[in-house]
């Protein structure tokens, strides 16, 4: 059915707004919030802020064998409580997530996996993105917006829900609040600027993360010492998630308060990520008690699983390799030489000025990497 | 407050196909039948404890191939190699990403005239397993499912478990490569 706006969605009617709410509750289109209704003006409006046609592909899902066209994520992008200008981050969004090597079905995990949302560049201040105090609100409609606009065309678009292709145990927050900004006013290179943009872009970047992130740590201000700070998170980073040992790409959340003490010690973003490859590690002993030591081997000899005298002194590091006993901790496909799955640290300046704690961003283990992508405006 | 026209947020879900999409086979006896694992375990023991069971009933082991990521359907290197297959079984499927990307594989292979099915647990065969097919507009997708053990497999390594696996989901197995009936 093509209208005279050219869009060929189906079309309901309905006597009023409320009664538009209900519908989309009923025909199961909603994430558990109202909605905006999407009317046919209001969709080719968004559709408009992108400068193509409603039938113009956005994202090609192919493993879902799911086409995502412009008119589709207006309409849920309307729903979601977008502006217009806001599509042009979500266009960008679902590029980075049909990348390659992004690999898309791993969403459907029970492990709750969902793509933290980070925006850099001119279009965060023109926006309203926050990057700072209350970071993941709510309380910002650019944050929640953004990021339930994907939320809901993934849902009603590509099988993300629980009804469908999708098993995760807890859900994810990250669908609701999952979009935030950098804080580009320090004296720290901005993250789209440390993956190869230039300072004036715009970017996305996605990385998935579990469910409990931001993970909260609480640092020690003794001496004002950045080493000091630092050695909570590394404890943290190192110790999380119980039975797995868990390698990806981390995202430490450091709010302006110690950006200041960075730059009175002369630390930029690489010393701090320098600082967390080598401090991030766990002993041997460690591993045993957790459960992780062996878990991806088969017939282990209960002797083997024992804590031994000297376990407490050997050390392997969360964020790089160790030469011999990788086969213990990981998961056998990392182990091989083609393996792409990156595993880093990413320094993200943002969060409120309350000092005595970072936040953690834990990414989701073994099977994907994130993804950036510019942002174009038209 | 006025009438409103408001617009459906969602893509229409293709028309079904059918059942399966490639001929299925008259028996096991004297086929090639490929495997592809997914790299996550028991699934590789299972596999092999199945494929001899294919060759007691007949069959000639074709490929037995690993994929680089559990929950993506398998590379097109994969999908070429087991062309030449007469029947392909992709498994096993114990979470939500791996087993939807198991069935994936077998629909892959479907397209490309192969008969295959994917093996997996029930609780995720029936989700994201079905979810998949149904993307691919083959709702009712044959897919062996293991019911012993619904969910998760970890813990599954004694060769006693294993056997019992195999012969809960063997059958399933050849009935879909054979008759393509559903299972459920």
């Amino acid at each position: 059915m093509t209208s005279v706006l050219g869009l060929s969605s189906k079309q309901y009617e309905v006597d009023d707004y409320y009664e538009a709410v209900n519908l989309a509750y009923k025909a199961g289109w909603s994430d558990g919030l109202p909605i905006i209704p999407p009317t046919p003006e209001l969709v080719a409006e968004f559709v408009n802020a992108i400068g193509v046609a409603p039938g113009d592909v956005v994202a090609d899902i192919t493993e879902r064998k799911r086409v995502i066209t412009a008119e589709k994520l207006a309409v849920n992008a309307v729903m979601a409580g977008c502006l217009p200008e806001y599509m042009p981050v979500l266009v960008a969004i679902l590029e980075a997530m049909t990348d390659p090597r992004y690999r898309f079905n791993h969403l459907a995990s029970m492990g709750s996996a969902w793509p933290l949302v980070m925006v850099n560049g001119p279009i965060t201040k023109q926006l309203g993105i926050n990057n700072g105090v209350y970071l993941f609100g709510p309380g910002h409609r650019a944050n929640l917006a953004i990021a339930r606009g994907l939320s809901l065309v993934l849902r009603n678009c590509a099988g993300a829900k629980f009804e469908e292709t999708q098993r995760g145990q807890w859900g994810n927050p990250m669908r609701l609040v999952g979009c935030i900004a950098e804080n580009e006013d320090t004296p720290w290179t901005p993250l789209h600027v440390q993956r190869g943009f230039q300072p004036e872009d715009s970017v996305v970047t996605i990385n998935s993360v579990y469910p409990g992130s931001p993970v909260h740590i609480n640092v020690n201000e003794r001496g004002q010492s950045v080493e000091v700070l630092l050695d909570s998170v590394c404890h943290a980073m190192a110790n999380w998630g119980g039975a797995i040992y868990n390698r990806g790409v981390y995202t430490l959340l450091i709010g302006p308060h110690y950006i200041d003490w960075f730059e009175r010690a002369g630390w930029s973003k690489d010393d701090v990520k320098a600082y967390v490859i080598e401090n991030a590690k766990t002993s041997v002993a460690s591993l045993k008690q957790r459960h992780v030591w062996g878990k991806h081997l088969e017939d282990m000899d209960p002797e083997e699983l024992a804590i031994k005298p000297g376990d407490e002194k050997i050390f392997l590091h969360l964020l790089k390799k160790h030469p011999t006993l990788e086969p213990y901790v990981s998961w056998p496909i990392a182990l091989q030489p083609d393996y792409d799955r990156d595993v880093d640290l990413f320094v993200f300046a943002a969060g409120g000025d309350a000092g005595d704690r970072m936040g953690l961003m834990v990414p989701q283990y073994v099977s994907t990497n994130p993804i950036s992508r510019k942002i174009r405006v038209p | 407050m006025s009438k409103l026209t408001i617009l459906d947020p969602t893509i229409a879900i293709p028309e079904a196909e059918g059942v399966t999409l490639a001929p299925r086979l008259p028996s096991l006896k004297g086929k090639k039948i490929g495997i592809i694992w997914n790299n996550k375990q028991p699934g590789e023991g299972l596999l092999h404890e199945m494929a001899a069971r294919m060759v007691q009933d007949g069959a000639i082991l074709g490929p037995f191939l690993t994929k680089p990521y559990l929950g993506n359907v398998a590379t097109d290197e994969i999908l070429d190699e087991l062309q030449s297959c007469d029947a392909v079984v992709s498994g096993v499927g114990d979470c939500g990403s791996c087993m939807s990307a198991n069935v994936l594989d077998a629909i892959m292979m479907e397209r490309r005239g192969v008969p295959a099915t994917a093996v997996g647990t029930e609780r995720l065969a029936e989700t994201t397993g079905r979810g998949m097919a149904r993307f691919h507009g083959v709702p009712r997708f044959p897919i062996a499912i293991i019911r012993s053990h619904p969910v998760r497999l970890e813990g599954v390594t004694k060769p006693e478990d294993r056997k019992s696996l195999v012969d809960e989901f063997y059958p399933q197995v050849v009935e879909a490569l054979t008759i393509g009936a559903p299972q459920n």
